[in-house]
């Protein structure tokens, strides 16, 4: 069996890449995807917990995370495909000029 | 005993007209019969309670364990006032039926009602904080008032100087009642008057000095007596309302109310001092002026230095007396100034001599009202002046009877001037304007004898002396003085007025200053300079603010990976502070 520090090592690398990823790339999919990253990570620690621990509430969490994250992503590349769809660029420095 | 019942109307009359925006016949409607309403509230509290000593409390909110109080007060000196107040605000109120019927603002009524709403409710308070609070609100009235014609560019200064010269006064009143809490722990003005004997002698001679600087600004003393001239830029009734029963007249009831903590406190030479600078400059200053309305100004703050003469001489219920009997003429005086205003459509003597103003509908009220102010005998200044001088000393009644004398002058100067043996006028008469003037002048004539039963209301002291026949006679010498110089119409009254002027010049405001030394100009020049530093305060506020903004908007950049840093760094931030353990 895998000793569960080995997991939460796991988590935290991928967090630290996310947030990474969310802090180089520039292209708005790539960001989606290191938010999914980020949330994925939170997830697994959920997880890992519950299953180490034998408490049932860390997979009630994941599953709620899960949903919410499906949620999240679907509006987000919703959005993205309008604003493709309108200014043709992908780049998150494009939308500085909406002051948003 | 329900005392807050005297300022309920006001209030009511307060809030209807302010939501009352576009309907003013129905707001003047509203604001006269609550006025009258509070009249009668007044009137029936006065007859109830006469000659008792009730204080009424309400608990405001506490801190720890001091209970911040709102408290009234029923005694024959407040009760008096109000009825006074709301008695002269009626009348007024029903003159601006007439004098306001052209105008087209609908706040008119609102800024009455509230000006009246403050002053009864200053005469009716007895905690030194919500004495404050109406002090305040009176101030800021004033200031809505004065520049109810905010378009003139004169009204809106005159209302800012009104307000801030007003405003040294309301400063230096909230300091003294710190000092006084901080010395009895009571903010009751009952209580702190008869508690004054616990209160080291330092402090009582700085809060006293403190609350007469209070009294001269707010009733334009030297040498803050500039606001009052310039504030005749209001709208007549206005003038009126703030001669007479309020605005001003609370500085000197601020003094006749605390009288007691002033003669402890030792003040009250430089109290005599002042009011007799005060006296000369205005009744000088009257002679010169032109205006119908500047020379009431320099009138009432002649009348009101005669009142602060009195309270220093000891002689509080006489002030009280003239306060009262000068509510009542010198509202009449507005009232004719405002008629003619509206009537003849000026101002200046001069140009209202040429009109040829002579019906006796004009001139017995305008004379009666002058005679009172002048103190000649059948009127109220008369009685009003018998028991001002009551406890004068011989020096203070020679110089009285110099301040009679032009005071006499300038009045009668006035009137030879502007009306005429036999007028050839036409004019439509307003009953709106006759009832007040009417009321008003019969009071002048017969009210003086109100001096021998008012001993029941208030104890007073008055004696009819050689001193006041002589000083009669001196009033009488100063209208035929008047007569001799004015009324001659071949007799070159430009020429004598330009002389005047020639030997006066040197009372002018700025050559007052500059003649009476340095430390003087120093201290005119510190008002203005004063007044500037406040703009400028006021300005760097705003640039402050300003390049605040500049700084932090930069940070709504709209760069979506810059708030991605900011909000990781701010993470990392917190889980640093957790492991630290703070």
């Amino acid at each position: 069996m895998i000793p569960y520090e080995y997991i939460f090592y796991l988590t935290s690398i991928l967090f630290v890449i996310a947030v990474f990823g969310m802090l180089m790339r520039k292209n708005l999919i790539n960001f989606v995807i290191s938010i999914e990253i980020v949330i994925n990570a939170a997830l697994i620690n959920f997880a890992a917990g519950s299953y180490y621990f034998g408490y049932l509430n860390g997979v009630s969490y994941a599953l709620l995370i899960l949903v919410i994250a499906v949620f999240e992503a679907a509006v987000a590349i919703a959005l993205i495909i309008f604003y493709h769809k309108i200014t043709d660029n992908l780049e998150m420095s494009a939308l500085k000029e909406y002051r948003g | 005993m329900m005392l807050y019942l005297i300022l309920l109307p006001m209030l009511i009359s307060m809030t209807l007209t302010a939501f009352l925006k576009d309907k003013l016949v129905r707001s003047r409607l509203i604001a006269v019969s609550m006025t009258s309403l509070s009249l009668l509230i007044s009137s029936v509290f006065f007859y109830v309670y006469f000659s008792k000593d009730l204080i009424e409390n309400f608990s405001w909110f506490n801190i720890e364990t001091y209970t911040f109080q709102i408290s009234f007060i029923a005694n024959n000196l407040h009760l008096l006032m109000a009825v006074v107040v709301s008695f002269i605000s009626l009348l007024i109120l029903i003159f601006s039926v007439f004098y306001m019927r052209r105008e087209k603002q609908e706040k008119y009524y609102f800024e009455m009602s509230l000006f009246i709403f403050a002053m009864l409710g200053l005469v009716v308070s007895n905690s030194f904080i919500l004495f404050y609070i109406f002090w305040e609100l009176m101030s800021i009235s004033s200031y809505l008032l004065i520049g109810f014609w905010y378009e003139k560019e004169a009204a809106s200064k005159a209302a800012k100087k009104a307000l801030i010269l007003t405003k040294v006064g309301d400063v230096s009143l909230l300091t003294a009642i710190i000092i006084l809490f901080a010395n009895t722990g009571t903010l009751s003005i009952s209580a702190t008057l008869s508690g004054l004997s616990s209160i080291p002698q330092v402090y009582l001679t700085v809060s006293a000095a403190l609350f007469i600087i209070a009294a001269l600004s707010k009733s334009a003393q030297f040498p803050f007596y500039v606001w009052l001239p310039d504030a005749m830029e209001a709208p007549t009734t206005v003038s009126a309302l703030l001669h007479s029963a309020t605005m001003v007249a609370s500085g000197a009831f601020l003094l006749i109310m605390i009288a007691p903590l002033m003669y402890v406190s030792g003040t009250m030479v430089y109290l005599v001092l002042i009011s007799l600078i005060t006296i000369f400059i205005s009744s000088l200053l009257a002679l010169e002026s032109v205006d119908t309305k500047r020379i009431l100004a320099y009138s009432t703050i002649d009348s009101l230095a005669f009142m602060f003469l009195a309270v220093a001489t000891l002689n509080p219920d006489g002030a009280l007396f003239y306060l009262i009997m000068h509510a009542v003429f010198k509202s009449l005086l507005f009232l004719l100034a405002g008629e003619l205003i509206i009537l003849f459509g000026t101002r200046n003597i001069f140009k209202l001599r040429g009109l040829e103003i002579g019906k006796p509908i004009f001139y017995v009220p305008a004379f009666i009202g002058l005679a009172s102010l002048a103190g000649i005998p059948p009127f109220l200044g008369f009685f009003a002046h018998a028991t001002l001088s009551y406890n004068f000393s011989i020096s203070i009644e020679l110089i009285f009877m110099v301040a009679t004398f032009l005071t006499s002058l300038f009045s009668f100067r006035l009137f030879f001037t502007v009306y005429h043996k036999n007028g050839t006028e036409k004019i439509r008469e307003d009953k709106f304007a006759i009832i007040p003037i009417a009321t008003l002048s019969i009071l002048s004539t017969v009210g003086g004898a109100s001096l021998f039963f008012f001993n029941s209301i208030i104890p007073i002291a008055y004696s009819f002396d050689l001193f006041l026949v002589l000083d009669s006679i001196i009033a009488l010498l100063g209208l035929f003085a008047a007569y001799y110089f004015y009324s001659n119409r071949d007799f070159p009254y430009a020429k004598l007025d330009k002389k005047l002027k020639s030997i006066f010049r040197g009372v002018t405001y700025d050559d007052v200053l500059a003649s009476t030394g340095t430390a003087i100009t120093k201290f005119g020049g510190l008002v203005d300079r004063f007044e500037d530093a406040l703009g400028e305060a006021f300005d760097s506020v705003g640039s402050l603010s300003f390049s605040l903004s500049y700084i932090s908007r930069e940070l709504q950049s709209g760069d979506l990976s810059n708030y991605i840093v900011i909000f990781i760094a701010g993470a990392i931030l917190v889980m640093i502070l957790m492991l630290v353990g703070v």
